[in-house]
């Protein structure tokens, strides 16, 4: 897909998903970003996401929606549940399609190195560039980091495998964390200036090009038209 | 800098112990980071590179690639792009461009940073301790490199620990006569102390173990060995071989595709439902296993002894961070034999470690396995290997784990 579809496709399918208020619509439309994604080998990914993330927050709302906030004084407890049920799901779905559409779009993106392209066609160069592409990097890599030190700690018999275990180790955690990065992020930012990597990267073409409009960005774009224009029917 | 006319056309080695100054002359002579720079020294700077021993901080951070990496750094519109294929090949990395950069071994982020450095310098290129962490082939020729870079008008200064067997490939100079600052003063050493016993290990036994990371292909293969207690095992091998994966698989950090971790009596030991308790592990970085705000903290659960043993007690009340690399990989080692577990694995224990901690350690070790534990040390330093009393050797390959008879 070419980068400039992408991005109309991500706003498109985000707009689409804070707009429509129907659990159904929005059902089918994570189901079919499941899919597309499952295409492209990132459906464990979302599927994952939705489980860890959206499933608890679907519980908290289903919880605060149906317990705390729908009924009056004098309701009875679960009395209002066919109302609260349908807008904590649509709060939920709607949570999950937008970061079903940000893990579609630009996932690929970085597990191949195309984000350069993407965000230069999106008029993001310079120092935002740079800023955005250490950004993305610093969040895979404080996920390695992290991963480290609760495996140093482990190694040391210092924790649990549990997940339970591994929030524990947290205080831990914090400590060696926030040196590291501190330190790499000296040390980068003056290897940025030593060796030019700035201007560097402003003439830097990856050799790995992005597709231009075709086929496939077309049919994107209908299908994403098509979404928007569900979830504004369904209102 | 008046040193700067003495050092050789190609690669010069700074000789010196730990404290002697040998990295601030390194860094004075690269204008590095934590130096001043001299006014008109500018625009030396941008020809100068600097590789520290921690390599993954000389990476860019701004790619995802080892091949956009190596773009980044101009490997296409460089004169210089035969030298940095050549660097890459004896790891293979040249295969790799499709890899993250933040997934190689350490191994191998060295010789990533190394091809980057030789890419953004024209004059200068000052590494230190860096090499240490390649295996003997890797460095070898890695030197080989960097002298041929020579030729072409770069020159190479290091400080690195391991020459003994590689000083034909380098002139060799002393920190003072390059006008290196003032030594600092140098900590006590390791003492000659016995620790205190762990608990008695028992023997372990790879049956057939076989491991890959996820998507990824097979990293052991069909492993065997038996381990047995009262020993030194050195574990040696190409870098990205998967002896760090092997030393995980034995502490319980990851789990076995295939195959089994037994104990001495045949009965599954399955170390990964309570990791660190049988094995414990000393990473390579020590950085990321300082868990506390003062070194007494660290041995807050014991270790008096250790801490003796290791020549700790003038820093007790210092922040780990706060301790140069060496002192900061000494107090991580010492907190790993601190925690007594009947087995450790130590990852490269004299990382930027002078000959003199080695040699101390090495006599630590010798006297650690006369009790009823066991030691497995991951080094490329052949040298420290025959130091250790009656070390048995083992070397890790594609095919499997062999014992080396000397």
């Amino acid at each position: 897909m070419s980068p400039g579809a992408r991005g109309v496709c991500t706003v498109l399918l985000i707009a689409g998903a804070a707009l429509s208020v129907d659990p159904r619509a929005l059902a089918v439309a994570w189901l079919v970003l499941a899919l597309a994604a499952a295409s492209v080998g990132l459906g464990g990914v979302i599927v994952r996401f939705a489980l860890v993330f959206i499933a608890p927050i679907a519980l908290g709302a289903l919880l605060i929606n149906g317990l705390l906030h729908a009924p009056v004084p004098g309701d009875q407890w679960w009395s209002r549940f066919a109302v609260a049920a349908p807008a904590a799901m649509a709060l939920s779905l709607r949570i999950a399609v937008i970061a079903a559409a940000f893990q579609l779009c630009f996932l690929p993106l970085i597990d191949g190195g195309r984000l350069i392209t993407f965000l230069r066609t999106w008029r993001c160069t310079g120092r935002a560039l740079v800023v955005t592409l250490g950004g993305v990097t610093l969040v895979a890599e404080l996920k390695l980091r992290t991963r480290q030190v609760l495996e140093s700690r482990l190694a040391q018999g210092l924790g649990a495998v549990t997940t339970w275990g591994a929030l524990r180790q947290l205080p831990f955690v914090l400590l060696p964390l926030t040196v590291y990065m501190l330190d790499a992020a000296a040390n980068r930012s003056d290897l940025w200036a030593r060796r030019n990597l700035v201007e560097r990267l402003e003439r830097y073409r990856p050799s790995e090009a992005e597709p231009g409009f075709g086929a496939v960005s077309a049919a994107a774009l209908v299908l994403c038209l098509g979404w928007l224009g569900v979830a504004l029917w369904f209102r | 800098m008046s040193g700067r006319a003495q050092l050789g056309q190609s690669v010069t080695a700074v000789e010196g112990e730990n404290f002697s100054g040998r990295s601030e002359l390194l860094r004075l002579l690269a204008n590095a980071p934590g130096t001043s720079v001299q006014p008109g020294h500018q625009a030396d700077e941008r020809q100068n590179a600097w590789l520290g021993i921690d390599a993954h901080n000389y990476l860019s951070g701004l790619v995802q690639t080892v091949g956009a990496e190596l773009e980044l750094h101009g490997i296409d519109d460089s004169d210089r792009r035969a030298s940095v294929r050549s660097l890459l090949e004896p790891v293979g990395l040249s295969s790799l461009l499709a890899r993250n950069p933040l997934t190689l071994s350490g191994g191998e982020q060295v010789v990533l940073a190394l091809a980057t450095a030789t890419l953004a310098t024209r004059d200068l290129l000052a590494i230190d301790c860096a090499l240490e962490q390649l295996s003997p082939t890797v460095r070898s020729h890695a030197l080989g490199v960097l002298t041929a870079l020579g030729h072409a008008g770069v020159r190479t200064v290091l400080a690195d620990n391991r020459l003994r067997e590689f000083r034909s490939q380098v002139a060799v100079a002393s920190a003072a006569s390059l006008g290196a600052p003032e030594p600092r003063l140098r900590p006590p050493g390791l003492a000659a102390a016995r620790l205190d016993d762990p608990p008695a290990a028992e023997s372990i036994r790879l049956d057939d173990v076989t491991f890959r990371y996820r998507k990824g292909p097979a990293v052991l293969r069909g492993v065997s060995f038996t381990f047995e207690p009262g020993q030194v095992y050195f574990l040696k091998g190409p870098n990205g071989i998967g002896k760090s994966t092997l030393g995980k698989l034995l502490c319980g950090l990851i789990k076995p595709e295939r195959g089994a971790v037994l104990d001495g009596h045949g009965r599954a030991l399955r170390p990964w439902r309570s990791p660190g308790h049988t094995v414990g592990y000393h990473f390579q970085n020590p950085d990321l296993q300082l868990f506390s705000t003062s070194v007494a903290q660290e041995f807050a659960s014991g270790g008096t002894d250790v801490v003796a043993a290791f020549g700790l007690q003038e820093c007790l009340g210092a922040h780990p961070h706060d301790l140069p690399f060496v002192l900061r990989k000494r107090v991580a080692v010492a907190a790993a034999f601190a925690r007594r577990r009947p087995w450790l694995i130590l990852d490269e224990p004299i990382l930027g470690q002078d000959d003199r901690t080695a040699l101390e350690l090495a006599a630590m070790l010798s006297r650690v396995a006369v009790g009823a534990c066991g030691l497995i040390v991951i080094t490329h330093s052949e040298w420290f290997r025959t130091l250790v009393h009656q070390a048995r050797i083992l070397r890790l390959t594609a095919d499997g784990l062999t014992e080396e008879h000397v």
